[in-house]
């Protein structure tokens, strides 16, 4: 499970987010080189770790940061398209706007690399993660400036990911603008190949944190259902396109098994409130007794 | 765009990902390095010190035959810089580094005299991080001795995205026919993904890209005509086209 930390849970990650801006210095600033960068107190922060930044996290079991990535929406600002105008092509499509979002600062700690333990899939999972995110938010496109030597990474996105225009130097190497499609389709094609058919992000909210104690329980319990959500697809011969709807027809169906005796201890997971078209189903885990909202 | 040049190398990064073959890979790539005054290159991918895989080559076999048999690895600078992991560098860069080292031996000087005599006056080499630890080697020579500075970011982008492309060309067409409808790698691909791993993981078992991989398992959905890889695995197994 990859964690989605918006302005509304920011709360419940404080130390992760702490971690986060220190893991970015030590990234970007001290590994890159790019002094440029604003550190204040150790952290690496810019202007836009902003309210509309949404965070990606991965976190061990011991609630220790692994990796993050941060998206924004594009609607008042957006890095490439401000401040790098030159990596975009006259022939490109509107790289701002509402259904543009913008992904940015991307990295993997040195700690995971060195385990290298699947779970997270590296920075290919916490970019699917946040396709994730913004094709809730009904995104279309992710734009992005990448070193030239991560092109190579970035073109295993598949046909759905281009260059925005020519390669420019900048002062640690050369770079590029980027942008990647996003849909359900190519979502389901990159879970398949993270060998992850469920969903990999979750929202976790107040009411999680007070049924299960801790992020890491939550994180267990959500990494739980999504390992039964994947035994079931295998046993099913129809085809498994990962429709949000069928997800949350799942999360339902253990709903049912969970809150029967079969699994006392086992808390239930099951959807309150319906988003809107089911686009963004509200997940929250409950205990078993705890009345429905 | 600010010239011709530009103008190409920007057409070759729009379509080069769409080319389904090597030789209209290479052929883009070599109009476009012409239109920056390149007439030859190679990409390679070195494995390991005494390791290297060519992967496309235009006007250089003859003088890597000569540098190979003159033993230049000894003494090329560049050699040197590109086993140290640097990204991309000139000719220029790597001669004045050795210049200011001391004055150059005379098999030092016999290494850029013969590529002078040969036409070659200046060139960049570009590395890329390729698939499971390896690296890919571009270089590009000119007669000219200088490259133009603003053309430098676009030439190295150039050489990465066309080094990416044909390693990805030679995994996918270094493969045979196991059976009927798979072939090969298809059918190892497929093997390791029923057995739940990621892309990125199958990758690195058989030492090829992941989008390689990626290629390969829709492959062989497309041929098994099922929508997803574990329908695929399934189908494959009943009809008994993964066995070796």
């Amino acid at each position: 499970m990859i964690h989605i930390v918006r302005e509304r849970n920011r709360r419940l990650y404080a130390r992760q987010i702490w971690e986060m801006f220190n893991e970015r210095r030590k990234a970007f600033v001290e590994r890159n080189g790019w002094a440029d960068l604003m550190v204040v107190e150790g952290a690496e922060v810019d202007e836009y770790d902003d309210e509309q930044a949404v965070y990606l996290m991965a976190l061990n079991d011991e609630e220790r940061l692994e990796g993050a990535i941060r998206v924004r929406p594009t609607a008042q600002s957006c890095m490439l398209v401000d401040k790098y105008p030159h990596l975009i092509a006259p022939d490109q499509p509107e790289l701002k706007g509402p259904d543009v979002w913008e992904g940015t600062r991307v990295f993997i700690t040195d700690a995971f690399r060195q385990r290298r333990v699947p779970g997270v899939r590296g920075s290919f999972g916490l970019a699917t993660a946040a396709m994730e995110v913004v094709h809730d938010a009904g995104g279309k496109r992710v734009v992005g400036i990448a070193d030239v030597r991560m092109l190579e990474h970035m073109m295993d996105m598949g046909p759905n990911f281009w260059v925005t225009g020519l390669p420019a130097e900048y002062p640690h190497g050369v770079m590029v603008g980027t942008c990647g499609m996003v849909s359900e389709e190519i979502l389901c094609g990159l879970r398949e190949s993270l060998a992850e058919p469920a969903r990999l992000s979750y929202e976790v909210a107040e009411e999680d944190l007070a049924s299960f104690g801790s992020l890491a329980a939550v994180q267990q319990a959500v990494d739980a259902a999504r390992l039964e959500h994947e035994v079931e697809l295998q046993g099913d011969k129809a085809d498994p396109r990962c429709a949000m709807a069928r997800v949350t027809a799942l999360y339902a169906k253990f709903d049912d098994a969970y809150a029967s005796q079969a699994y006392p201890a086992w808390p239930s997971i099951r959807r309150t409130s319906a988003s809107t078209a089911a686009r963004t189903p509200e997940l929250r885990l409950v205990r078993e007794g705890t009345p429905n909202e | 765009m600010q010239d011709f040049s530009h103008t190409e190398a920007w057409a070759f990064i729009r379509a080069a990902p769409n080319y389904r073959s090597a030789v209209e890979l290479e052929a883009h790539f070599a109009r476009v390095l012409e239109a920056f005054g390149f007439d030859r290159y190679a990409c390679a991918r070195l494995d390991g010190p005494n390791s290297l895989l060519p992967l496309a080559s235009k006007g250089l076999e003859t003088w890597t035959e000569h540098w190979e048999e003159q033993g230049y690895i000894k003494v090329d600078p560049c050699a040197r810089w590109t086993l140290a992991g640097r990204p991309s560098f000139a000719w220029a860069e790597a001669r004045a580094w050795s210049e200011r080292r001391g004055p150059l031996s005379p098999r030092e000087l016999g290494l850029w005299d013969d590529a002078a005599s040969d036409g070659m006056r200046g060139g960049m080499v570009v590395t890329t991080p390729g698939p499971s630890g390896q690296v890919l080697i571009t270089r590009i020579m000119t007669g000219a001795r200088d490259i133009r500075p603003a053309d430098r970011p676009i030439l190295d982008g150039l050489s990465v995205i066309f080094s990416t492309l044909m390693l990805r060309l030679y995994e996918q067409a270094h493969d045979r026919p196991l059976n009927s409808v798979l072939t090969h790698r298809e059918a190892e691909c497929l093997r390791w993904a029923g057995d739940g791993l990621t892309d990125m993981d199958i990758g690195e078992r058989l030492g090829i890209s992941f989008r390689t991989v990626n290629n390969h398992i829709e492959n062989a959905k497309r041929k098994l005509g099922v929508r997803n890889r574990v329908g695929a695995y399934k189908r494959a197994l009943d009809l008994d086209l993964l066995s070796a």
